[in-house]
């Protein structure tokens, strides 16, 4: 009795594993897809480590023998795909190489990219963001470019080593910025002119900030976007780097403003600025801007908000939407603060895989990306301003660059101006602590914790969370 | 196909082959179990008690995934609590529906088929990345279902996947659109309850209200635990639709559990922690599952137990 018993739970176990198991259609692909994967890597983890060192030996006693395929995988929109594909279907014409593309949106594309690791079948050539590319290159998954840099495969002479370092992992080159980016509010320059309220100027503070978006409020009814809902540490990271602070410390443990009471004040005080600005009316709904997906949909893409929080190279694309030329300003400094807080990111890298069999015909590709005129003016800024100086001069006085271009060159020109550095490649674990920030962030809009806790949680969690 | 053809030209039925035939036609399931359930389903135990990022190979760190879940995550509890919240709410709904629409096509007409297709259409569409994206716009501020109150004389400016209340029952609803497939089933159980027992009823004054709870839900019992059964596992692991149109938010009242599981593992890198969460997901639906079982023998009612057919009831209850 007591056998069958037993017999029965394994049974209806059982049932519950294989149902557990292919679930109901696009539901079970979580759980059997994850365990999946992680079973073929047990077998391939050996084939990765050693892949590294026999490709990059091999391949650059070959020369210009160009291999008769490659695969690039980059994340995006249609217009990137179109532009990336055209580029690279020149080169690959002119050099006889067979391009395959692999190109998702943004949603899914480290999930791929990741399984693909575990099968070590990364493409040849990768985009790579700034918060992953560490945990590529730490382990393995990248290859260091220096010896390309270094041979002149990849030609640096209109960009200067210093350019570089937002690649840096370790003391290793191990992606190629793609350009730069900055942050910037763009404003409607027609809205502002019925408001009858002076256009910002890169030098203004947090409160003119929050004084201007009540002023245009006031006179029109026009709201401003909530800055950086979708991504609160946009915003903060400003707010840190105007008191001189990084966001993350140099080494990726820790937050170097967390001990500074003035500076977390500071923080708390503007987060409570946007609330207040949120109770009162002058910044848009946040349960209606946290919906937002596309591009259509935002306000001011629109005509229905003042200003907008955005990364730099968003505003072609949103000033295309809205049909208008739109301004463009640094974020505002805060009034504590002694320094601009504005900083130049990478945008993005080109990585080249460990597993690519021939690197130095997958650096030409860099090189052909990153410094050829053709593949510039066919990509334009799309992932950023080139840091090429020849190229920049070359899309300024093209008479192809049209106006929303040459604005963001202007503006990036502003902006290196006042800034020295590139940002680092964020570190470890920073994708999960920068999670909690937004998600404290929108709580806060919500009304549904107080700007102080949001800080304050924030730093307890991040410093749980990073290594 | 060698071994085949030798074994038959042998003795047929008592060769060294003979089991050869059966185990070829097993073979493509037995091979595709082993690949896709067996092997990742132990894989995924074993990393559970390991630190694994995909990238490289992963370190045994023992129970300590385990530990941090129960005394560290508080996302954990957040996420098991919408998960929850969701099962409980989506399925017996659900159920409901799919038992009512079912009902109302257990008709003689010859429009049924075509009703039974166009119901369970949203079934078929509804686990799609596309629906989930209309149902995003529908439910929006701007969105149709907003514009259809409106049109009735409601005035109504919530966005729906965005508010904090509503975000989870905008899920909730589109789980329970999709009531295509129990509700075929309880159509197949309501054609297998004989006429003669309505009849019969009716015969003796019974109103539709006291035939439905007496005849038609006891006999219905087995198709409604099999489907509870199926459902709830099924609503345990819902991922795709909070994914696309909430992607957890606003402030995680909509992160179910399966959504946090895949961010842990392929967003923040931590596979191992994934898979241990996996676990303990296993355990909880296991739980549930044998809980419906326990409680089974009390609600669920086989038509030859009238008959004393208490041997057989085992047997199928276990089906």
């Amino acid at each position: 009795m007591k056998r069958k018993k037993v017999w029965s739970v394994i049974c209806a176990g059982a049932m519950v594993l294989s149902l557990a198991a292919c679930g109901q259609g696009g539901d079970g692909q979580v759980s059997s897809g994850g365990s999946e994967d992680s079973v073929s890597s047990e077998g391939s983890g050996k084939e990765s480590s050693q892949a590294p060192e026999e490709g990059s030996t091999s391949s650059s006693g070959e020369g210009s023998q160009e291999p008769s395929s490659m695969r690039v995988a980059w994340w995006g929109g249609q217009e990137r795909h179109n532009a990336t594909i055209a580029a690279l279907d020149s080169y690959g014409e002119a050099q006889g190489i067979e391009f395959s593309y692999e190109y998702t949106s943004w949603s899914s594309y480290f999930e791929n990219l990741a399984t693909q690791a575990v099968g070590s079948n990364l493409p040849d050539v990768i985009q790579m963001s700034t918060t992953d590319i560490i945990n590529y290159s730490r382990n393995g998954q990248i290859i260091d470019l220096q010896p390309y840099v270094d041979d002149g495969t990849i030609d640096i002479s209109n960009i200067g080593r210093e350019a570089l370092g937002g690649g840096m992992v370790d003391g290793k080159l191990a992606g190629f910025t793609s350009g730069y980016n900055t942050v910037t509010v763009a404003y409607n320059k027609e809205i502002f002119d019925q408001a009858k309220v002076a256009y910002p100027e890169d030098d203004w503070t947090w409160s003119d900030f929050i004084t201007t978006a009540k002023a245009v409020y006031d006179a029109t009814g026009i709201q401003t976007e909530i800055p950086f809902l979708s991504e609160a540490r946009w915003v903060v990271e400003t707010m840190v780097r105007s008191y001189g602070y990084d966001f993350f410390s140099e080494d990726g443990k820790s937050l170097p403003w967390a001990g500074d009471e003035a500076v977390v004040a500071a923080v708390t005080g503007a987060i409570q600025d946007v609330y207040d600005g949120v109770k009162e009316g002058y910044f848009v709904d946040p349960e209606v801007q946290v919906a937002w997906s596309t591009t259509e949909d935002a306000y001011i893409s629109q005509g229905k908000s003042a200003m907008s929080f955005m990364l730099s190279n968003y505003y072609t694309m949103y000033s295309q939407a809205l049909g208008k030329e739109m301004g463009m300003v640094m974020l505002p400094k805060m009034d504590g603060g002694n320094s601009s807080g504005m900083y130049l990111n990478s945008n993005m890298y080109w990585c080249i895989s460990a597993n690519c069999q021939d690197p130095a015909a997958a650096a030409r590709v860099l090189n052909y990306l990153i410094n050829d005129e053709t593949a510039a003016r066919t990509i334009g800024t799309d992932r950023g301003i080139s840091l090429s100086s020849a190229i920049r001069d070359m899309l300024k006085t093209s008479q192809d660059t049209d106006q929303l271009t040459s604005n963001t060159l202007e503006y990036v020109d502003r902006v290196s101006a006042v800034v020295q550095k590139t940002n680092p490649a964020d570190p470890a674990n920073s994708a999960e602590a920068i999670s909690v920030l937004k998600n404290n962030y929108t709580a806060v809009m919500y009304g549904e914790m107080s700007a102080e806790d949001c800080v304050k949680d924030f730093l307890e969690q991040s410093a749980a969370i990073l290594p | 196909m060698k071994e085949l053809s030798s074994g038959r030209r042998r003795k047929p039925g008592k060769g060294k082959y003979d089991n050869l035939v059966g185990y070829l036609f097993v073979g493509p399931w037995l091979v595709c179990f082993l690949a896709f359930t067996a092997i990742p389903f132990l894989a995924s135990f074993v990393l559970s008690f390991t630190e694994y990022n995909m990238l490289s190979s992963p370190t045994f760190i023992g129970l300590a995934n385990y530990v941090k879940l129960f005394t560290q995550d508080k996302l954990f509890l957040t996420s098991l609590g919408v998960t929850f919240r969701f099962v409980f709410l989506s399925i017996p709904l659900r159920l409901v529906f799919a038992l009512l629409v079912a009902m109302i096509l257990n008709r003689d007409s010859k429009a049924v088929p075509f009703y039974r297709v166009v119901y369970y259409l949203p079934s078929i569409l509804g686990g799609s990345v596309a629906v989930s994206v209309m149902w995003k716009y529908c439910f929006s501020k701007t969105g149709v279902f907003n514009t259809f109150l409106q049109s009735l004389g409601i005035p109504c400016d919530i966005s729906w996947i965005s508010n904090k209340d509503t975000a989870l029952w905008s899920i909730v609803l589109l789980f329970i659109w999709q009531f295509g497939s129990p509700m075929l089933i309880f159509l197949s159980g309501l054609k297998q309850i004989p006429t003669s027992y309505y009849e019969a009823a009716v015969v003796d004054g019974a109103g539709p209200v006291k035939k439905f709870f007496k005849i038609t839900l006891p006999l219905l019992s087995p198709i409604i635990f099999f489907n509870l059964v199926m459902q709830m596992i099924g609503g345990f692991m819902v991922f795709s639709q909070a994914m696309i149109i909430t992607d957890g938010g606003p402030m995680n009242k909509t992160l179910v559990y399966a959504l946090y599981l895949y961010r842990q593992s392929f967003a923040y890198y931590k596979m191992g922690y994934g898979c241990a969460m996996a676990w303990i997901l296993l355990v909880i639906i296991g739980f549930f599952t044998a809980l419906v079982f326990k409680s089974s023998s009390a609600w669920v009612f086989y038509e030859n137990e009238l008959f004393g057919g208490g041997n057989k009831k085992k047997r199928r209850g276990r089906k």
